[in-house]
């Protein structure tokens, strides 16, 4: 078979070449030469060599911000798997009209503009939102969920939920069906062929959504300012203040190269974890 | 701590920090008053030595307007289009910082809705250019202390004053009783535990925390103001959040006792089902002000334009009609007729000028240089 010339491979793939060098590497760039910069009076970016910013940033009263913003993500992550498989599950399964239907509707609240999302939970949440009318008409007292972490939470379970479904649904719906019959011809129940057959071949579909939720999730910031309270600021809101509110571009720039290394090493964690477990996943060998 | 603070950093009562202002001419500039030196003081003692203006009040194309949203009667703005056959384009900004930025990235706007607070980075950053207010034929309407305001007080101008309104706080009288009229307030009612709010803006709420410990609003002190920092922090366990989106708290019954703007509490009183319950006032350790003011672009491709808006806007009846609007006082006759006719049914919003204006140390001046960098740390460790 004749091998098609290498070079329109190159070709190709140079458009998206510039875009991304450009759009991703160049700006990356800047962010980390401004973090050893300092500021000008009118808080624009002076280029120069100074660790301040970095040291500023390993201050101690930074630690709590990054737990809790890891926290948030992560707990956001495991309710996102939690909500997400089961709706891809049966989408893909047992009601591929209606299933597609559900998936449609949880997608389309991304065509809404985030912050109008977040807005509406406001809203909702409120003392005096619908949420509180309800429990208060059932005569249960008024609970405070604006600004509480509770809130945060729930916010950015909304706004990543439709990351997590899209890949688990792909996953399942490229599920070979075969492969679900040969476990209850091996006597297996319908549990343990979930357990052991489906779960495991759907892995890289989970995986996925981890990461399509957790990453962002780590770098979310209007959630918790619109939901949060004082005490649910991310480390997101940190970094957004120093570019729009303090005049301190190159501080917000340091916070952000130190943010972008840990989601780096998350994410070589995370791959890593993924390709043992997609490996064991296709051997059979629980990784 | 480095001698670029513009602010002296020895601890200054607010008492003394009046006691010296009291010395000071009229007309002296703010660096002057506060013994200030570096580049806050430079930009505003360069008002003394400002550019020669080029501009004049003539039609030299569209107008491009960058401005907060919902700040100008429409009537105002479609009967100058009508008039002079010229299109006006409002682009909107969400805080005083963004048109701080978008000015130093070089973008082109003609006229932009600026502030007092941050005269010293616009003009020591050479975001503006000047004006000859004998050039404006409603000049004239401008109240006196805005005819030489002490922050612009140059033979040329950079700003023409547009609404202004002392910083306070605004409580649900159903759920707190016995306010003390100070600061104080904020810190001192267990019962609105949780419904407490301050401004997310760090000038305003590290300013007020520095009034309450009797310090002067604008410190550069930084043992002062870390102590100020350090009473925030035992006031964020009652706090339900920090942010600057005043009205819905107050109309939604979420938020109990706000530090908030006098304009935003009116909008809330307008928009609230029970605005009998919505009360406000200046504390009387210190009322921090600033006025959102008119000013061209350096880059503006329209100056003349800008200009003759700026003059149209100082018109009696378009002052009056901004006035009402906008709920405030705006430094011209119009106006300020407009808001004492609005704060007769609320006579909790009138404040005296005399009292409020011309106390130097009520004026927020937005940190710069070391003062940033002080006040950064303090109110990142503070949202932490």
């Amino acid at each position: 078979m004749r091998r098609p010339n290498r070079r329109i491979y190159d070709f190709l793939l140079l458009p998206g070449g510039i875009v991304q060098l450009l759009l991703f590497l160049v700006p990356i760039g800047a962010v980390v030469l401004f973090s050893f910069g300092t500021t000008n009076i009118v808080g624009l970016p002076k280029i120069g060599f100074t660790w301040a910013n970095y040291s500023e940033a390993l201050q101690s009263f930074y630690i709590p911000v990054l737990l809790r913003t890891a926290l948030f993500a992560a707990v956001a992550t495991v309710i996102c798997i939690l909500l997400g498989y089961p709706l891809a599950y049966y989408a893909a399964r047992y009601a591929p009209r209606l299933g597609r239907v559900m998936i449609a509707a949880t997608v389309l609240t991304w065509l809404v503009d985030y912050l109008v999302r977040i807005y509406a939970w406001t809203a909702l949440l409120d003392d005096n939102g619908l949420i509180n009318n309800v429990i208060s008409d059932l005569g249960f007292g008024r609970v405070q969920m604006l600004g509480s972490n509770g809130a945060v939470v729930v916010g950015l379970v909304y706004v990543y939920l439709p990351l997590m479904v899209l890949p688990v649904y792909a996953s399942l719906t490229d599920l070979d069906p075969a492969l679900i019959e040969a476990g209850k011809d091996l006597y297996g129940s319908p549990r343990a062929t979930f357990w052991h057959v489906t779960l495991p071949s759907t892995r890289r579909g989970v995986l996925g959504g981890v990461l399509l939720v957790f990453l962002p999730a780590l770098g979310d910031f209007a959630t918790a300012q619109f939901l949060g309270g004082p005490q649910s600021a991310m480390i997101g809101n940190v970094i957004n203040d120093q570019f729009t509110n303090s005049g301190s571009a190159t501080f917000g720039s340091a916070l952000t190269v130190l943010l972008l290394i840990v989601l780096l090493v998350g994410l070589l964690v995370v791959g890593r974890f993924a390709r043992g477990a997609i490996s064991g996943a296709r051997t059979g060998v629980p990784a | 701590m480095s001698n670029d603070l513009p602010f002296s950093t020895d601890p200054l009562s607010r008492r003394q920090l009046l006691k010296a202002g009291a010395g000071v001419v009229a007309g002296g500039t703010l660096a002057t008053l506060l013994g200030a030196s570096g580049p806050v003081a430079s930009a505003f003692a360069s008002t003394a030595k400002v550019p020669t203006p080029t501009v004049k009040p003539t039609i030299d194309g569209d107008l491009n307007w960058l401005t907060w949203a919902e700040y100008i009667p429409p009537k105002v703005v479609t009967s100058f289009e009508k008039k002079y056959g010229v299109k006006v384009t409002q682009s909107y900004m969400t805080d005083d910082e963004q048109y701080v930025q978008k000015l130093a990235a070089g973008e082109p706007f003609d006229l932009i809705t600026t502030n007092s607070a941050y005269l010293p980075q616009s003009v020591g950053g050479n975001l503006l250019q000047t004006f000859d207010p004998s050039d404006l034929k409603n000049f004239h309407q401008l109240i006196d202390f805005y005819q030489h305001p002490f922050y612009d007080d140059a033979q040329y101008r950079y700003t023409v004053p547009y609404g202004y309104g002392p910083t306070g706080i605004a409580y649900l009288s159903n759920k707190v009783s016995n306010v003390s009229h100070t600061w104080n307030d904020l810190f001192d009612h267990p019962e609105a535990k949780g419904h407490v709010y301050v401004l997310d803006q760090l000038e305003e709420t590290i300013g007020a925390a520095l009034l309450r410990d009797g310090y002067p609003l604008n410190s550069g002190s930084s043992a002062q103001v870390q102590k100020a920092v350090k009473s925030l922090m035992t006031l964020k366990p009652d706090l339900g959040g920090i942010t600057t989106n005043v009205t819905p708290l107050l109309t939604s019954g979420q938020g109990w006792l706000v530090h908030a703007w006098a304009t935003n509490v009116y909008e809330a009183i307008e928009a609230s089902k029970t605005p009998e319950d919505i009360k406000f006032y200046l504390p009387t350790d210190g009322a921090p002000v600033a006025a959102d003011t008119l000013s061209i672009g350096k880059n503006a491709k329209s100056p003349g334009t800008a200009l003759l808006f700026i003059d149209w806007v100082l018109q009696e009846d378009n002052n009056y009609a901004l006035g009402q609007y906008a709920a405030q006082k705006t430094g011209a006759k119009g106006g300020n007729a407009a808001f004492d006719d609005l704060v007769k049914k609320y006579p909790m919003f009138k404040f005296d000028d005399e009292k409020v204006l011309s106390d130097r140390g009520n004026w927020k001046i937005y940190p710069t240089g070391s003062r940033l960098s002080l006040y950064n740390q303090e109110w990142n460790a503070f949202e932490a």
